[in-house]
C-alpha cells in the first residue's frame, strides 16, 4: 500500500474472504502457490463480483495460466467464454447501430463496457458486458429513438409508471432490444439523471469524446471516462458487490495515467462537471484496495477535495460494508444489508429534489402493497 | 470407501456440518442441508460415489435451506442457495432431492462452459458412446435409464458433455431422473435397478431417481468415443421403428438442443460437425424397453466390426 496520501492509510480493511481476489487483481503472479482451498474460496468470491473472466484474461497476460490447476481453471475459462460471447453479441449490436444510425449524423457516443471494448483496453478483456450504453445528445434522443423503433427495436417496458420515470427524470430511454437479438441497448443523453443534484455539463462531454479510427461512433476524453465511472460507483441506486466498478476505475488510471496533461485535464474536467467529490472517492479507494499508482502531484491536488469528517467516515464505512461480493457462505449480513438501505437512499436523495422523491418513493411503495395484495389474493 | 459404507447418520450430520461432498466426475457438489429424508435419499441414489472430505475444490457449493413460508400458512420450504444467492422459487420441503438436481443442473448449464453442453442422456459400452439428445418428454431419461441396467456405463442422464479438444464425452455421473409411468416400467424392466424414494406431484409430476452403478461410478472420469447418436421418441403402443437421420438433420437437431452452442460459437460448430461426421445418427421410436434395449445392441455391433476390421 502506498503510504504517500494521509487520507489511504486510514481507509478499513477490506474482508478477509476478499483479500486473495484483491491480491490476484492487483498481482497475478501471487496465485501460483494457492493450494485447493484457497482456489475454491477464490473462485467463488470471484464469480459474485463478475471478475473471473478478467482474472482469466490476466493470468493469461502474465503468462500464469499454466500453473492454475485444472478445476479452477475450467471456471475462469467458463467465465472468459461468457465474456468472450457477450462481447461478440456487444459487436455485432454495434454494428447494427451504426447501420442504422449512421445516416442521422448524430454524434454517438459509446459508454463504459462497450467503450472500453471498442478502445481494446487490456483491462477489459474478460470484463462482461450486460448491456450496450450509448450516449446522444438530449435534443436527438427522441428522433435516435424513433428510427430504432422503426428499424424493429422495441422496448420491455409496459408500466406506464416506469416508462414516465424514464422520459422525464431519467437520462436514459427505456431499455431497447433489437429484433431477434438478446443484448439490451440502454440510450442515454447524460451520464446521470437531469434531476440530480450534480449536473456534468452534456455539450461539453459531447465536445471532449474523441474518435474511434474506423467506427462511426465516438468515445468519451479518457479523463471523462474516468469521472463517468466514478460517477457510476458513487451515484448508482444499487451499491450491491460493486467491486467491479472500482476495477474500471484502476484498469482506466492504469491505462491513461501516464498520457501527458492526464493530471491536469482530470482535475480540469472533475471541476468544470462538479464532479470533485465522486472522482476523490473513486481514486480514494482503488489506490486502497487495489493498489492503483497515481501520480503524486495528481494525489497532492486531490486532497483538497477530500471530503471532511463525519461524512467521509460514513461513506468508507458504507461503501466498505456493500463494495466487496459477500461471503458465498455467509450471505448478506445485516449490517451489509443496512448500509445498502443507507447507499440506496443516499444515491436516490443525489438523484432527485426532495419532492420528486416522496412523489416516486410514494407510487413505488403503492405499487409493492398493491403486488403483494394481488399476490396474496391469487396465492389464496 | 464410499458414501454406502457410512451409516445414514453421519451422513446427516456431513449435511449438516461441513458438507457431504458428490464425486460426478466433471463436477464435484459440496452439499448441505438439515432437510429431513435427505441424508436417506443421497445415501441411497449416491452410495456408489466415493467418500471424499470437504475442504479441497469443488465446483459448486450448494446449500438446500429448510424455511418457513408464512404466506402459506407457516408450510415448510427448501429453497436452494447457491453461494447465497436463491436462483429459484422455494419448494416444499419434501421435495429435497428433485430440488438438489434441478439445482445442480442449472448450475452445469451456466458454468461449465469450458465443454459443449447438449440436452442429452449419455452411455458407453466398451468405450464407444452412445449420445441420447432429446427434448423433455421424448424417453430420453427412460431409455438412459433402461441401457444403464443393461450393462451399459452410465455417463450422465441430463448433459452431453462434449470435450472440445478431442470431441470426447465426458462423463458427469448421477442419478437418472425419471418422471410419472417410467418410474414403474423401470421398475419391472429392471427389478435390481436401485431406485430412490418417489416425490409425488412436483412441478414435473413424480419424480424417481435411478442410482448409477457401481462400474458407472467408478469410471466417471474416464471419457468414451462418440459412435452413435439416437433422436428417441416413446409412443405409447408404438412398434419398434429405426430410421437413420441424415448429417445435416443430425446437425440442427443436436446444435439446437445445446445450452451453450451459440456462446461457444466456431468451437460448438467444430464440435458438432466432428460429432455428426463420428456417428451414425438414427431416430428411434419405441414403446417396450426390450426391444429398444436389444435394437441399440445392434446399431452399436455394426459399429464396432468396422473399427475392429480396421484395426
Amino acid at each position: 500500500m502506498r503510504p504517500s496520501a494521509r487520507s489511504v492509510l486510514r481507509v478499513p480493511q477490506p474482508p478477509a474472504h476478499c483479500a486473495l481476489l484483491l491480491r490476484a487483481l492487483a498481482d497475478p503472479l501471487s496465485l501460483r502457490h494457492l493450494g485447493p482451498a484457497e482456489w475454491d474460496l477464490l473462485v467463488r468470491v470471484a464469480r459474485r463480483a463478475r471478475l473471473h473472466g478478467i482474472l482469466h484474461a490476466r493470468l493469461v497476460a502474465c503468462d500464469a495460466i499454466g500453473a492454475v490447476p485444472d478445476r479452477p481453471l475450467a471456471h475462469l475459462e467458463s467465465g472468459a467464454a461468457v465474456a468472450r460471447y457477450r462481447l461478440q453479441l456487444a459487436l455485432l449490436e454495434q454494428h447494427h447501430l451504426a447501420r442504422v444510425l449512421t445516416p442521422l449524423g448524430v454524434p454517438l457516443v459509446l459508454l463504459k463496457g462497450g467503450a472500453y471494448a471498442a478502445q481494446e483496453l487490456p483491462f477489459a478483456v474478460g470484463r462482461p458486458l450486460n448491456d450496450l450504453d450509448f450516449m446522444v445528445p438530449a435534443a436527438q434522443v427522441e428522433r435516435v429513438e424513433a428510427t430504432l423503433r422503426q428499424a424493429g427495436w422495441h422496448s420491455d417496458v409496459d408500466d406506464p409508471y416506469d416508462e414516465r420515470y424514464y422520459r422525464e427524470w431519467s437520462h436514459e430511454v427505456p431499455p431497447l432490444v433489437g429484433p431477434n437479438r438478446a443484448l439490451e441497448v440502454d440510450l442515454h443523453h447524460t451520464i446521470l439523471p437531469p434531476t440530480s443534484r450534480l449536473r456534468p455539463d452534456a455539450a461539453r462531454l459531447f465536445a471532449d469524446a474523441e474518435p474511434l479510427p474506423g467506427s462511426p461512433f465516438r468515445v468519451l476524453a479518457p479523463v471523462d471516462q474516468v469521472l463517468h465511472a466514478a460517477v457510476h460507483l458513487m451515484q448508482d441506486i444499487d451499491a450491491s458487490e460493486r467491486l467491479r466498478d472500482l476495477v474500471d476505475i484502476d484498469g482506466l488510471l492504469r491505462c491513461f495515467g501516464a498520457r501527458p496533461r492526464f493530471a491536469a485535464d482530470l482535475l480540469a474536467h472533475a471541476a468544470h462537471h462538479g464532479l470533485q467529490r465522486p472522482l476523490w472517492y473513486a481514486v480514494h479507494f482503488a489506490r486502497a484496495w487495489l493498489d492503483t499508482p497515481l501520480d503524486a502531484g495528481l494525489a497532492r491536488c486531490l486532497e483538497e477535495w477530500a471530503p471532511r469528517e463525519p461524512a467521509l467516515a460514513c461513506m468508507q464505512a458504507l461503501i466498505t460494508a456493500t463494495v466487496f461480493p459477500m461471503h458465498p457462505d455467509r450471505g448478506r449480513t445485516a449490517t451489509r444489508h443496512l448500509a445498502w438501505h443507507l447507499l440506496r437512499m443516499r444515491a436516490m436523495w443525489m438523484r432527485m429534489p426532495a419532492g420528486l422523491l416522496m412523489r416516486h418513493a410514494a407510487s413505488k411503495l403503492g405499487r409493492k402493497i398493491r403486488a403483494q395484495r394481488q399476490a396474496a389474493s391469487t396465492a389464496g | 470407501m464410499n458414501i454406502a459404507e457410512l451409516p445414514v447418520a453421519d451422513v446427516r450430520r456431513r449435511l449438516l456440518n461441513e458438507g457431504l461432498s458428490l464425486d460426478c466426475g466433471l463436477i464435484r457438489a459440496r452439499v448441505r442441508s438439515a432437510a429431513p429424508g435427505l441424508a436417506e435419499a443421497l445415501h441411497r441414489l449416491y452410495g456408489a460415489f466415493p467418500l471424499d472430505g470437504c475442504t479441497g475444490f469443488h465446483d459448486v457449493t450448494a446449500t438446500l435451506r429448510l424455511q418457513r413460508n408464512w404466506r402459506n400458512r407457516g408450510s415448510a420450504e427448501v429453497q436452494f442457495l447457491l453461494d447465497g444467492d436463491a436462483p429459484f422459487e422455494a419448494l416444499p420441503a419434501a421435495t429435497h432431492l428433485p430440488m438438489l438436481e434441478w439445482g445442480l443442473n442449472w448450475c452445469i448449464a451456466s458454468r461449465c462452459h469450458r465443454h459443449l453442453l447438449l440436452h442429452a442422456g449419455v452411455v458407453a459400452r466398451a468405450g464407444l458412446g452412445v449420445l441420447i439428445p432429446a427434448v423433455p418428454g421424448s424417453g430420453k431419461s427412460t431409455l438412459t435409464a433402461a441401457l444403464a441396467s443393461r450393462g451399459y456405463r452410465l455417463l450422465s442422464d441430463e448433459f452431453g458433455v462434449v470435450r472440445l479438444r478431442d470431441h470426447r464425452l465426458l462423463p458427469l455421473v448421477r442419478p437418472i431422473s425419471l418422471k410419472n409411468e417410467s418410474i414403474a416400467a423401470l421398475a419391472r424392466f429392471a427389478p435390481e435397478a436401485v431406485i430412490g424414494p418417489t416425490f409425488r406431484s412436483t412441478r414435473k409430476g413424480d419424480v424417481a431417481h435411478v442410482a448409477p452403478t457401481r462400474e458407472s461410478v467408478a469410471a466417471r472420469n474416464e471419457a468414451a468415443v462418440p459412435a452413435l447418436v439416437l433422436f428417441p421418441q416413446f409412443s405409447r403402443g408404438a412398434a419398434l421403428s429405426v430410421e437413420a437421420v441424415d448429417d445435416g438433420l443430425a446437425f440442427v437437431k443436436i446444435s439446437g438442443n445445446s445450452f451453450n452452442y451459440e456462446l461457444l460459437g466456431e468451437r460448438a460448430f467444430e464440435a458438432v460437425a466432428r460429432l455428426v461426421q463420428g456417428c451414425r445418427c438414427y431416430r428411434i421410436t419405441y414403446s417396450n424397453m426390450e426391444e429398444v434395449v436389444a435394437a441399440v445392441g445392434a446399431l452399436l455391433d455394426e459399429r464396432v466390426q468396422p473399427l475392429a476390421v480396421g484395426q
